[in-house]
């Protein structure tokens, strides 16, 4: 007689609770099941025990019922296929953290080619958080940007790659314009000659744009846009005005042309419109989606995607940021603050919008391109690094073009200080708490410039972010998917 | 067979049935009333051995650091 298979309970199962509907949520697929009374009783002693919503711990001391198919209740039994497709039931011999960490792998190795350039470190503002060093503002030149475009023909060529994407960064990258047009002429003929595929994006505060906006998103491929605002006008201008080029005092306000920048390239390229918010911005963050609104960009079809995103200490060029006590405990104040955003977006908006700007807790194929094997970012000297938050930072590149092709100088003593395959290394499967962690299929370690620099604080905030809000973002994108 | 009573924003009353039933049973069993079926799955899996990096499965997770989302969808 054949043996019959066993099966037990994903680790990465996690049940959550809305009103009188029980949800079953699945991190390794990001399935989400919505159980009936009869199902959610039949269910419950194949689950195994509930835990905690306590980060960094479990894995270890999982060990689920075991069962086999003719073991189970006919209404699980009807929906057997399903379940295991979600996830929620996986061979008992399965490792599933193992099965994690093979995939993290080859997703690494299988990332696509991924160039992002910083054509100049200048920029038209001077937010008080921005995490870039102060000092020399370089801007690439046209020489710089063919010794990049021959070192990405080259690196395709070599590599195979049967894909490139491209993000322009800065600084401000619209103030030198020139690069982008001279590099995304070169690249966008090399690939159409080769059926390579080419897409770019730029992360840009929508302040230097040319007079047709939508000609230069045609010619240059740009197929989504990062604009930031600091949420409703009153706050943007005071903290995002544009600085005198000439040195002059005073500052100019700017909402209103970044406003203009969106409303001629709505539905035109994707558009991502990141609000930062502080302590003194708060709730009024929420007053930017009834702008949005009003102008039409939350209609249907818009590509149009806004989202939240608390100012903090992102490098140590803002580290004052971390040490201020009414940033540290605006923390909790954000998550509501969030909520309310994104039940205030659900008027206009369903599920899906959730899931674009990553607030659903989707499965983390790489939890940043600093990890991918394929992916580069370069600085307008020619420095090459990983993280675009090194950038500037001429110690933290692992590797340097020069103009006639070749790679250095060698590093000085304190780039020596930094392992340059700090990146390489990182793996969190290694981590003591990342391993163990229930939402490691959904986190990844989440950012790893924080755990290789050691930084306590973001990697601290990184788990009470899903300990206090993984339950709540569930039942959000249920009720936005018209759950009742 | 569970049921419970809700009111939508549009102010119109809608009736929740929890089942295990066909919908043509449970059509039986409510007179001129048509039952809207609601789907198993609030949010259907994703294919976890596809290679393609989609936007449910983008190249960039990290929510709460950096500036970017890393986009190639």
């Amino acid at each position: 007689m054949a043996m019959r298979r066993r099966f037990k309970a994903s680790y990465y199962n996690l049940r959550v609770a809305s009103g009188a509907t029980t949800l079953l949520f699945n991190g390794i697929t990001g399935g989400l099941l919505r159980l009936t009374k009869g199902m959610e009783r039949d269910l419950a002693p194949l689950l195994g025990s509930e835990r905690a919503r306590k980060a960094g711990t479990g894995y270890a001391d999982w060990d689920p019922p075991r069962f086999t198919r003719q073991d189970l209740p006919a209404a699980i039994a009807r929906r057997f296929d399903e379940f295991i497709d979600s996830g929620i039931f996986v061979p008992d011999v399965c490792d599933e953290r193992e099965d994690l960490r093979r995939s993290y792998i080859a997703n690494r190795s299988n990332a696509p080619f991924f160039v992002t350039i910083t054509t100049t470190l200048d920029c038209n503002m001077r937010c008080y958080y921005c995490y870039q060093k102060e000092g020399e503002l370089e801007s690439m030149s046209p020489d710089m940007c063919d010794a990049i475009a021959a070192w990405t023909k080259a690196k395709i060529e070599k590599e195979n790659h049967s894909r490139l994407y491209v993000d322009w960064y800065g600084g401000e990258p619209m103030l030198n314009q020139a690069v982008i047009d001279r590099y995304s002429d070169a690249m966008i003929s090399f690939c159409g000659e080769r059926h390579i595929a080419y897409k770019a994006s730029m992360i840009c505060n929508g302040t230097a744009w040319p007079p047709d906006p939508v000609k230069f998103v045609e010619r240059n491929r740009l197929h989504s846009i990062q604009f930031s605002l600091d949420g409703p006008r009153q706050h943007h201008d005071k903290r995002r005005g544009l600085i005198d080029a000439k040195g002059g005092a005073g500052r100019t306000a700017s909402f209103d042309t970044v406003m203009s920048t969106i409303d001629a390239l709505i539905g035109r390229t994707k558009i991502y419109l990141r609000i930062n918010v502080d302590p003194w911005i708060g709730r009024d963050c929420l007053d930017v989606i009834d702008a949005c609104a009003a102008r039409g960009w939350l209609d249907p079809d818009t590509r149009f995607y806004p989202y939240v995103a608390i100012i903090n200490a992102m490098t140590e060029h803002c580290g004052f940021i971390a040490k201020a006590k009414r940033f540290e405990e605006f923390n909790e104040e954000f998550h509501g603050i969030q909520q309310e955003f994104y039940e205030r977006l659900r008027r206009y908006r369903d599920e899906k919008s959730f899931e674009v700007v990553q607030y659903y807790p989707n499965r983390v194929m790489i939890n940043c391109s600093a990890v991918s094997n394929n992916a580069v970012v370069f600085g307008p000297n020619g420095r090459m690094y990983k993280c675009g938050l090194d950038v500037g930072d001429q110690h933290r590149a692992h590797a340097a073009l020069n103009l006639d092709g070749s790679m250095g100088p060698e590093p000085d003593a304190k780039a020596r200080m930094l392992p340059p395959d700090r990146w390489d290394r990182y793996d969190p499967f290694t981590h003591a708490r990342c391993k163990e962690c229930q939402y490691l299929p959904v986190c990844m370690g989440g950012c790893p410039k924080a755990q290789i620099d050691r930084d306590e604080a973001q990697i601290r905030m990184q788990s009470e972010f899903w300990e206090k809000n993984f339950d709540r973002i569930i039942r959000e994108y249920f009720a936005a998917a018209g759950g009742h | 067979m569970a049921k419970s009573t809700r009111r939508k924003a549009s102010g119109r009353k809608i009736t929740l049935i929890q089942t295990d039933q066909t919908a043509r049973a449970v059509a039986a069993t409510i007179g001129r009333r048509k039952p809207v079926k609601v789907s198993f799955f609030v949010r259907a899996p994703d294919n976890v051995k596809s290679k393609s990096f989609a936007v449910a499965a983008r190249l960039c997770g990290c929510r709460n650091v950096c500036l970017a989302f890393v986009d190639p969808d």
